[in-house]
């Protein structure tokens, strides 16, 4: 492997090994280590779901090419195995250690004590009518098997004669049942509930073994057919594809026999290298939406601040007098959606657009935008219906919102509109006024209390027309034309960021003060992290707070002993970018939705801005040398490829707590 | 001009723009400017019609831009109007149907006249001193996808103008089937042809000094050259069509990293700058970075007025009577004539300032005829007149001059086709005016300014021209009262002349 670029797939594992260590962090209150755990799953399943079924794809198109690191894609198909493999035996030991943990607060997670409670009356009446044994024969072939559901294989011998079944067990049902008893709360998961049940369900024939299996299927939709006229048909066509993508991975758990498994290999037609084994649970997803009523055992809630500046008079004329920034779950993003209310019912507001990349689906915001297009408004929405995982969801809404009256776009067929911004045009004595907001983060009332995220609004009329013409070129009114505050992926952003690392290198060479702090997502790219190394060579100072994956190694002499990595994990997921550079003086600071990876900066429409009132500035530098100096949730990566995890004891810093302290 | 929002739809060679502005106070503030890009010209410079597939794409162009109409509520407040690539398609008439039928966007077609005089007046707006340029010698140079748009001014005389068939687009079809390594030559050959068309018109080209450019060639100029001020030198011109001249316009798009279709129009656009330069002999080219639509949209709502464009007019008149060796004096004796009537009887006709103009430009051209024969004289004049090429004057008062100067030797005003084209009220302000414009020119009937003024004494039942003279006015008293009848017959009062010497 090269040691100018990690691998990207092995960089993520890393980052997923980091918030299953979360489950670890003696800070992190019990039931909230569940959440870490079942999030791992989760993450764990999408990456096989997109990145490994991507490899699969490249050997099986015959591309034998390495990677950025050298990697070649059977190699990493093994470095794959290899890590994921002990990854999820940690998390067994981690469940396992948790468990023991609760029940010292009586909580039994995984309990088996089925007599106590009236379990028969669940399985008999609402389990056992969902799920359905299927007997495998010459007339009854290998069952069609859903993407991510786990199921039990039985081998069973009924009148004499051998016979394989799979109990198919549904998407939908409930994972878990909590049961209390005074103090003691129980929780029974439905596969051992199932299990308990085995031989009512097959009470004609002897069982000879049982075990449970799940398949995952390739789910990446492609759309990159330039011939797609109606992207909307399209996508709804292509939703089907995901239940019956091809199987990337086979997971097992329980006694199997060697036959038993050669029959799912072969109806899967999947090899060793793709099968994974557990001693107990596969899917700990449920834990993420698990509620056990315990407040003392979870974070405490948080307090959603409106700013003093918003809580009185109508948001335009304050937002006319100073730009606004709010630090997302600490502000309420309530205020966004009452802001679009308001818009909803004021005789003055001609248009809203906004873009729409993941929303609840409950939406207020969208409810809002319904009702302000029925009550005659122009209202446009760009969604994008190829948000992955929530294509469904933008579809109803383009539906509902297309009804009501609105302007509904589907963006580009090649294109990903990751843009977030909401603009809302007022005639105001006879002069129209623009009020933007540009956030980076989605307007989803749902994540806005679990992702860190910034919203910028103001009133100039610079960024107004800006995104302005961000519309016009999304919603292809228009070709793009030149941005005057904004830069626009996949046109200028590339460009620009180089332009602004080029900076720095110029003032480190002229002796002046160099600095970089960039806050990411991911940093995965040549080009930059080529640049970035340049840059480092020239004397830069450059601090990197990514959360997820790097091609950037750092600390390596003569090519990035200025760069610093650390990668912070907490309570909420770390998602705003935001962007310094000393540019020989003050400094300037952007805020951007894109992350530096070719997919954010040439395959989709993102956007970055400059950040330029000096109260905002400023609080967004501090901002971001406390995500520098937070010492308990932060990951300091090596140039080996290892995140290094030190909670200093001494002067505790922690980003996020806070920052919930010091947001107003 | 009113405080409001406008909106401008130009359906050009290349693209469909649209330009929607804020006025307030005077001042003009953009609101959105939209460039959807469409080659309509390709269509129309090789096949001579707009093929339905392009027609359905301007239609969805022109939805998107009916939805900004509504965003705005701009319905009653916007225009839109086509260029070349729609006037010179043989199915016009069908394009502008069909985009009314499917969007509700009423299209007209700009006359060429009218579009030229749009660029001249906006760059005259925008241009620093340009009074300065115009009296001295300016030639405007409108280099756009479709056509070439020249107006050529000095001393506030419009030398040459109008919209030439030469668009970059327009001689990148022309040229598509020619080998790459020999295109050059036939740019060459196109550059020559326009230049010497405009050498026959203005003959003194190498006096005007300064060349203004602008239209949609300038951004791709600017793009690539990026000059510092508002000028471009034709040594940098010069240079980049010897570096490129025998690309291909993949490559040209490649190294330039320009757009395919400007890799594809930048070899003929630097030829004809070229061949402009160096005919004018001028080494920099001012330029102006409006758009069309901008202009255009400051045109249609009054924000930009020619204030001097009836002086320039008149200018013109004499400029074009030069040509056809018009008696000068005779048409400056007969115009002040008729406006001193015009003035001393406003009582009686109650016509206004437009009125006015339109019996001065009679006074003066009225016997522009005698260059092709002084018999019938009146029926040359009212054909020469009507084939000037006046940008800025209406076309429809330009018609209107030349029935009142044919008739200014008719005893009766005719009947005929034309005159029956004309509304109520236009025959009978044509009427009034040419029983002044009769009077008039009755007064220097001999050509010899004998009369030197008049005074008029007006009552219910009569009017009285006293004429002062040098000498007596024997075929002016003659013609006159030869004349006089349609006064009596228009106004229903006589008009009489009465002569008195000059002395003291």
């Amino acid at each position: 492997m090269s040691d100018i670029f990690f691998n990207r797939e092995l960089s993520w594992l890393s980052f997923n090994e980091r918030v299953l260590k979360e489950a670890t962090d003696k800070d992190v209150p019990l039931l909230e280590k569940l959440k870490y755990i079942g999030i791992f799953s989760s993450n764990l399943d999408e990456f096989f779901m997109i990145r490994v079924a991507g490899i699969k794809d490249q050997i099986k198109s015959g591309l034998n090419k390495p990677e950025i690191s050298g990697l070649y894609p059977q190699d990493q198909l093994i470095k794959i195995k290899e890590k994921t493999k002990s990854l999820i035996n940690d998390q067994h030991d981690i469940f396992t250690k948790i468990k023991l943990e609760c029940e010292n607060h009586n909580i039994f997670l995984k309990s088996d004590k089925f007599g106590d409670f009236p379990i028969d009356s669940l399985f008999y009446n609402e389990i056992l009518p969902q799920i359905s044994p299927i007997t495998i024969s010459p007339s009854n072939p290998f069952p069609f098997i859903h993407n991510l559901n786990t199921n039990i294989f039985t081998s069973i011998i009924k009148d004499g004669n051998q016979y394989n079944s799979i109990i198919i067990i549904p998407g939908n049902i409930k994972k878990y049942y909590i049961f209390k008893d005074g103090n003691f709360t129980h929780i029974f998961l439905l596969e051992d509930i199932i299990e308990h049940f085995l031989k009512t369900i097959y009470n004609d024939s002897e069982i000879l073994e049982s075990f449970y299996f799940r398949i995952t299927r390739n789910a990446d939709l492609n759309f990159q057919n330039e011939e797609v006229e109606d992207l909307y048909s399209e996508i709804k066509n292509s939703l089907s594809k995901r239940v019956t993508g091809e199987p990337v991975r086979l997971e097992l758990s329980g006694k199997f026999s060697e036959t038993s498994k050669m029959i799912l290999k072969k109806s899967f037609n999947i090899e060793e290298v793709d099968i994974y084994y557990y001693d107990e649970i596969i899917d700990y997803r449920f834990l993420i939406g698990i509620n056990i009523d315990n407040d003392n055992l979870k974070y405490k809630p948080i307090k959603y601040k409106v700013p003093d500046s918003l809580k009185k008079g109508d948001f335009f004329s304050i937002i006319k007098e100073k730009d606004i920034l709010m630090f997302r779950p600490y502000n309420d993003f309530g205020v966004i959606g009452r802001m679009i209310a308001q818009a909803a019912e004021d005789p003055d507001v001609i248009a809203i657009k906004m873009t729409l990349y993941r929303a609840n689906r409950d939406s207020t915001i969208m409810q809002s935008l319904e009702k302000a297009a029925l009550s005659g408004k122009h209202v446009c929405v760009v969604i994008e219906l190829k948000a992955r995982f929530d294509e469904e969801k933008n579809l109803e809404w383009a539906e509902r919102l297309e009804k009501a009256g609105c302007i509904v776009s589907y963006g580009f067929v090649d294109l990903k509109i990751h843009a977030k911004a909401l603009l809302v045009v007022r005639k105001e004595k006879g002069k129209i006024v623009r009020y933007s907001h540009l956030s980076t983060g989605n307007y989803n009332e749902t994540t806005a209390k679990l992702y860190t995220d910034i919203d910028f609004i103001t009133a100039n009329d610079v960024i107004g027309n800006d995104v302005v013409k961000l519309f016009n070129f999304i919603m292809s009114y228009s070709d793009p034309l030149k941005w005057e505050k904004i830069s626009v992926a996949p046109i200028y952003l590339r460009k620009k960021i180089i332009s602004l690392i080029d900076n720095e290198i110029y003032f480190a060479k002229m002796g002046k003060p160099a600095q970089i702090i960039a806050k990411l997502n991911s940093l995965y790219d040549k080009e930059i992290t080529l640049k970035l190394y340049e840059a480092s060579k020239a004397g830069v100072k450059i601090d990197l707070i990514i959360r997820g994956i790097t091609s950037v190694v750092p600390g390596v002499k003569g090519q990035s002993e200025n760069i610093s990595i650390k990668s912070i994990i907490g309570r909420f997921l770390e998602h705003p970018r935001v962007l310094f550079f000393k540019s020989g003086g003050n400094g300037r600071v952007f805020l951007s939705t894109a992350d530096w990876m070719v997919r954010n900066l040439d395959k989709r429409v993102e956007i970055l801005f400059e950040v330029e009132q000096n109260e905002l500035k400023n609080q967004l530098i501090n901002y971001l040398y406390m995500n520098i100096e937070d010492n308990q949730k932060s990951w300091i990566l090596k140039s080996n490829g290892v995140y290094i995890k030190k909670k200093s004891t001494a002067s505790k810093k922690n980003l996020q707590s806070d920052m919930e302290k010091i947001v107003e | 001009m009113k405080n409001g929002h406008y909106a401008v739809i130009n359906i050009g060679a290349s693209a469909i723009r649209m330009q929607i502005s804020e006025f307030n106070n005077g001042e003009e503030k953009i609101i959105e400017y939209l460039v959807n890009p469409l080659r309509l010209g390709r269509d129309t410079f090789s096949k001579g019609f707009i093929t339905l597939e392009s027609l359905n794409k301007a239609v969805e162009i022109m939805k998107k831009f009916g939805d900004k109409l509504t965003e705005y509520d701009l319905w009653k407040s916007y225009k839109a109007i086509c260029t070349s690539s729609v006037r010179d398609a043989e199915n016009r008439y069908f394009f502008i149907d069909r985009i009314k039928t499917k969007t509700g966007i009423e299209l007209a077609i700009i006359d060429e006249l009218e579009e030229v005089y749009v660029k001249y007046l906006a760059i005259k707006n925008d241009i620093h001193d340009f009074e300065k340029y115009e009296k001295s010698g300016v030639f405007l140079l409108n280099f756009s996808s479709g056509n070439v748009g020249i107006n050529i001014f000095q001393n506030g005389i419009n030398l040459f103008s109008s919209v030439l068939p030469y668009g970059s687009l327009r001689i990148a079809e022309f040229v598509k089937n020619i080998k790459n390594d020999l295109k050059y030559r036939a740019y060459d050959i196109y550059a020559e042809k326009l230049t010497n068309q405009i050498r026959q018109y203005c003959k003194n080209i190498t006096d005007i000094k300064y060349l203004i450019g602008s239209g949609s060639s300038i951004n791709l100029l600017e793009e690539i050259i990026k000059p510092t001020k508002n000028s471009i030198k034709k040594i940098d011109i010069e240079n980049l069509y010897k570096n490129f001249k025998h690309f291909d316009p993949k490559a040209i798009s490649e190294s330039l990293n320009i757009s395919d279709y400007n890799g594809e129009i930048l070899l003929p656009t630097l030829r004809l700058y070229l061949s402009v330069m160096n005919t004018m002999n001028v080494k920099e080219m001012l330029f102006s970075k409006q758009t069309f639509p901008n202009q255009l949209l400051l045109y249609y709502s009054k924000k930009i007025k020619d204030k001097s464009v009836k002086k320039r007019l008149i200018k013109n008149f004499f400029h074009y009577g030069k040509k056809y060796n018009l008696d000068e004096t005779h048409a400056k004796k007969v115009s002040y004539f008729a406006i001193k009537l015009f003035n001393e009887l406003q009582e009686i006709h109650s016509l206004g300032e437009n009125e006015k103009f339109l019996l001065e430009a009679s006074a003066i051209l009225h016997d522009i005829g005698y260059y092709i024969d002084i018999h019938n004289h009146h029926e040359h004049s009212a054909y020469i007149i009507n084939s000037f090429k006046m940008p800025g004057y209406d076309k429809r008062d330009m018609k209107l001059i030349s029935i009142i100067s044919f008739m200014h030797r008719e005893k009766k005003i005719r009947s005929d086709d034309t005159l029956s084209k004309l509304t109520p009220n236009e025959l009978l302000t044509v009427k009034k005016l040419v029983a002044l414009l009769k009077i008039a020119d009755s007064l220097d009937a001999s050509h010899m300014q004998i009369i030197q003024d008049i005074n008029l004494s007006i009552s219910d039942t009569m009017i009285r021209i006293t004429a002062v003279c040098r000498d007596i006015p024997y075929i002016e008293e003659k013609v006159f009262n030869r004349k006089n009848r349609d006064f009596l017959e228009t106004f229903g009062v006589p008009i009489t002349f009465e002569a008195r010497l000059n002395y003291e």
